[in-house]
């Protein structure tokens, strides 16, 4: 199964824990928000970022991230 | 923002051939019946099945499969089926003339979608003048209408997105929201929701009468049946037209009129949409996702706006992007912060104030904007100003150094 990151637009405000735990799939654009590196709207998690995913998921603030599951 | 085209008069509305869907109107219900017979009942399978073999797509935008979306629903408990005519894009009149001149059809096909899914709730969203005017006295003509529910759609872009439209139902903002699960999943009230274009349901209600070898009779394998397209800018007759699928741009020009004087560009699929330059090798362009894949560019909501050659790409395109900016809906972050940007940027290198920086910021900006909203206003958007500077690459060449390719074939700035 692979996971994917899901941004709910509309909830998020840029508050940043995201891009903090997950610095090689996300940057921060020109207003604070998490900008996907791969270009990929909704970019796949890599293994080796699951648990800091899944910690991003639970901490966000705003709830705004949501991992998608996609048959791999 | 004078450059900008407005919504095209529905009296200029005149169909050309193929006339399906202008065939009955400003008829009453007894007439329109007399000319087209009687609404057939069909079951939730055969209707899905019947759009599938028709080949016919969503003539809302978004192109989706109407067999495939009608299927998705079938079995569903206590579906909301509603009717989509708020046409938020102001280069489109179709679904306008549609609701205006002959609402018996769009309501043939809300009807007939409501009873193959068995939905219990009905709803036709639409501008108010429309649901107050043609809508409500068509309506009364009518002994098989009591359920439909009118809902008035705010004149506003994003107000016909899927999710807007959920929203406004339930008595919130006309406003996009997140994305997933879909709306034909989750939408009025947490239930299954049809949510179809006006002209696709009247594409319906002549489909379940006529059948599928009438309706491919029109059009391509690609684009089965006709299409309703809203020709304006330098034409000499800017209108709403019937033609049938996979049209060139020629025909669509010619059906209004022809050029009304030299065209450099034609924006196909609206404000969202992309720019064909218009040459030897493009005139003959079907208006097809395939054959306008190369310009970005898709028919959409059939919007096809001619631009002369007098008027500067440009500042058409800066234009644009401002109206679409000043049209986000202030809820994503990106949008509402990267729509304003962009407008602001394509707006310095129209006047002739840009230097290289600025292209180089607005290939920056572009992708902070791309896929990154609850809508596709975004996209959308980034999509024009691609296609803006893409297409008006010498013009914008020559913007830099302070000139304007228009303004040197004599027009006055």
């Amino acid at each position: 199964m692979t996971q994917r990151l899901h941004v709910d637009w509309i909830r998020c405000r840029g508050r940043g824990i995201c891009y903090e735990l997950l610095p090689d799939l996300l940057d921060v654009d020109d207003w604070g928000y998490p900008l996907s590196r791969t270009g990929d709207a909704h970019p796949v998690v890599p293994d080796a970022s699951a648990v800091d995913a899944e910690t991003a998921v639970h901490d966000c603030p705003r709830l705004a991230l949501r991992l998608l599951d996609e048959p791999s | 923002m004078s450059s900008r085209i407005g919504r095209t008069p529905v009296s200029a509305v005149a169909a050309a051939t193929p006339a399906r869907l202008l065939m009955t109107t400003d008829c009453d219900h007894q007439e329109h019946e007399a000319v087209l017979g009687p609404l057939p009942r069909l079951g939730g399978q055969e209707l899905a099945e019947l759009a599938a073999q028709a080949g016919l797509t969503g003539r809302g935008g978004a192109a989706f499969p109407t067999g495939r979306k009608l299927a998705s629903l079938l079995g569903s408990r206590r579906p909301v089926v509603v009717g989509n005519g708020a046409e938020g894009e102001p280069a489109s009149s179709k679904d306008h003339l549609l609701l205006a001149r002959a609402p018996h059809l769009v309501l043939d096909g809300l009807l007939l979608a409501a009873f193959a899914l068995s939905a219990d709730q009905v709803y036709l969203y639409a501008p108010d003048e429309l649901l107050r005017g043609p809508v409500r006295a068509a309506l009364a003509q009518r002994p098989d209408s009591g359920a439909v529910r009118l809902v008035a759609a705010p004149e506003a872009f994003v107000s016909g997105q899927e999710t807007a439209v959920v929203a406004a139902i339930e008595g919130r903002p006309a406003r996009p929201r997140s994305a997933p699960p879909p709306t034909r999943v989750h939408g009025v009230g947490g239930r299954p929701t049809l949510v179809q274009n006006v002209e696709t349901l009247a594409q319906l209600a002549l489909l379940a009468r006529f059948g599928v070898e009438w309706f491919r009779r029109a059009g391509t394998d690609e684009d089965t049946g006709t299409r309703l397209h809203t020709v304006s800018g330098a034409v000499r007759r800017p209108g709403v037209y019937e033609l049938a699928g996979g049209a060139t741009l020629e025909s669509a020009l010619a059906a209004a009129g022809g050029p009304a004087e030299e065209i450099q560009a034609v924006l196909v699929g609206g404000y969202h949409g992309g720019w064909v330059p218009w040459a030897d090798s493009t005139r003959a362009l079907p208006l097809s996702r395939s054959a306008l894949r190369d310009y970005d560019a898709a028919p959409g909501a059939g919007v096809v706006i001619a631009l002369s050659a007098r008027r500067c790409g440009v500042r058409a395109g800066a234009d644009i992007t401002a109206y679409l900016a000043g049209e986000n809906a202030g809820q994503c972050g990106p949008c509402r912060n990267g729509l304003p940007d962009l407008a602001a940027l394509l707006d310095e290198l129209a006047n002739g104030t840009a230097t290289l920086r600025t292209v180089a910021e607005l290939e920056r900006v572009l992708p902070m904007v791309d896929g990154r909203g609850a809508c596709s206003h975004p996209s959308g958007t980034a999509r024009q100003v691609r296609s803006t500077l893409r297409t008006f690459a010498a013009d914008v060449d020559r913007h830099l150094s302070g000139g304007c390719l228009a303004t040197e074939k004599g027009r006055i700035r």
